[in-house]
């Protein structure tokens, strides 16, 4: 959704970025056979986190292959499809969803409701499939919408219900990881609100909108305020990480937290200017 | 009662955390149910599986008593107490039982506050996720009585966590050397081979 949490490929060794968009193209290709062409548009890196941290957790068993595929036609790409891949694609789904819904009730984005017609059918077959979580998705969603009409000028409670949704999204199983899950989607979405918000919080003022840093003036020590606050959040994240017992693909794991996380957070905070930014 | 851990993880107590991922691993894959479908064996390899899980589990949450959010039920809740009211020290048993929904709520009948309700509102919140709040009140109290140990000691843990995870950055990074400039290197040597025909690093 937000491109926060997501890989700095010139670190990555060659067999893990392909490992890495291995996983990628196999929620692409849950997209494809279970909800819809369309539907395949919308995948983010954020789903290829869970995708990445729930494969490597229960090691489910992978069906690997290549294939073309309309994106990179001259080529045959590898393809990484296990149990979990469908799980990924149609959470990618409901969040996208709800994403261009929120755009729609925004500013009557035209695209954004055209885009959601397109997403309907794929929408109501996810929500079909994993009722549960399409319930609670809605329920924080609700939640967060209210609290950005009131105009709330909480960052803990806002990126809190933020985090909750994070956090129902990768309790995948009632097992004895779920806490540990929870409190890393929990950690995640509040990293994502935050940076999110930090990053938009002047073009948000320009343009009107809603945004929790409405009210504070722009100074050294806010900025500060909000470096502590996510580098306690990332140190969260990590410790959150470290518990679960992963062993494969670790290298693709640390470099998101340690490289890939960063670099993005450098920019969002005016540290680095550009990025080179491969296309997608 | 219950095995020590380290036993059913068939390690020695002084196993690395590393050790204990890999014995997990290993014995999680052996005892798993779906390996015993249809087998007698079936019950006890699931008994099995689950001591396994638990034990894991103890190892891994007993070790760090960490800060930042724990999901599950400490966030959640009814507030049993309707009108009492409480001193800070029942507050603090709440707070070390776990129970920080009604622990907040009854900090908020403070009128005055002192240092340790800085203190207990701040260990609340950060378990609660409301983290921005609960550095600073941590941060107050630690300010308050400058002397007091224990405050001084949780900011220090914190500080901990934290550099806990810039160390890793640090490592990963082989000391933060300007990564920018590396990656123009690596771009423009990209770019050259593709021009010969062959990608090194080809677009998602």
């Amino acid at each position: 959704m937000f491109g926060y949490i997501k890989v700095n490929k010139m670190e990555l060794k060659y067999r893990e970025f392909i490992t890495y968009k291995g996983y990628y193209c196999g929620i692409c290709m849950s997209l494809k056979r279970k909800f819809s062409e369309i539907s395949r548009l919308s995948l983010n890196y954020d789903t290829t986190f869970l995708q990445l941290i729930l494969s490597s957790l229960y090691e489910p068993k992978n069906n690997g292959y290549t294939s073309r595929c309309i994106a990179h036609p001259h080529k045959k790409e590898l393809i990484i499809e296990n149990d979990i891949s469908e799980y990924s694609a149609a959470i990618n789904v409901i969040l996208s969803y709800y994403k261009l819904k929120d755009d729609y009730m925004d500013d009557g984005n035209i695209k954004a409701k055209l885009a959601m017609v397109s997403l309907k059918k794929s929408f109501e077959k996810a929500k079909r499939l994993y009722p549960e979580k399409a319930e609670k998705i809605n329920e924080s969603l609700g939640k967060l919408f209210l609290l950005e009409e009131e105009k709330c000028a909480d960052i803990d409670q806002v990126s809190s219900e933020f985090g909750r949704l994070m956090a129902d999204i990768f309790s995948y199983k009632d097992d004895v990881f779920k806490n540990t899950l929870e409190a890393l989607g929990f950690n995640l979405g509040k990293y994502i609100y935050i940076v999110d918000a930090y990053e938009d919080r002047i073009a948000d003022r320009e343009e009107g909108k809603y945004n929790p840093f409405f009210h504070v003036e722009e100074s050294n020590e806010f900025k500060e305020n909000i470096k502590n606050q996510l580098r306690f959040i990332l140190s969260c994240i990590d410790r959150e990480i470290q518990k679960l017992p992963i062993i494969i693909n670790r290298g693709i794991i640390d470099n998101i937290l340690y490289s890939g996380m960063t670099l993005r957070l450098e920019k969002a905070l005016g540290e680095r200017l550009e990025i080179i930014e491969e296309e997608e | 009662m219950a095995r020590d851990p380290y036993e059913v993880l068939e390690l020695s107590r002084n196993a690395s955390l590393e050790e204990v991922k890999k014995a997990y691993r290993r014995l999680a894959k052996m005892y798993h149910p779906d390996q015993y479908i249809n087998n007698p064996l079936s019950e006890l390899a699931k008994e099995k599986f689950i001591e396994v899980q638990e034990a894991y589990d103890k190892i891994m949450n007993g070790n760090s008593a960490g800060n930042g959010y724990s999901g599950g039920s400490s966030n959640q809740g009814s507030y049993s107490y309707q009108g009492k009211s409480f001193s800070l020290s029942e507050i603090r048993a709440m707070v070390d039982n776990g129970d920080m929904f009604n622990a907040k709520l009854a900090l908020g009948t403070f009128a005055q506050k002192t240092a340790e309700w800085y203190f207990l509102s701040g260990l609340v919140d950060i378990k609660l996720g409301s983290y921005n709040s609960g550095l600073n009140y941590l941060q107050m109290a630690a300010q308050m009585e400058p002397l007091n140990q224990e405050y001084k000691n949780t900011f220090e843990r914190i500080k901990q966590q934290v550099g806990g995870y810039q160390k890793s950055y640090v490592n990963y990074n082989r000391g933060g050397s300007s990564p920018l400039g590396c990656c123009c290197q690596m771009f423009i040597c990209d770019s050259c081979c593709e021009c010969c025909g062959c990608d090194m690093i080809p677009c998602i």
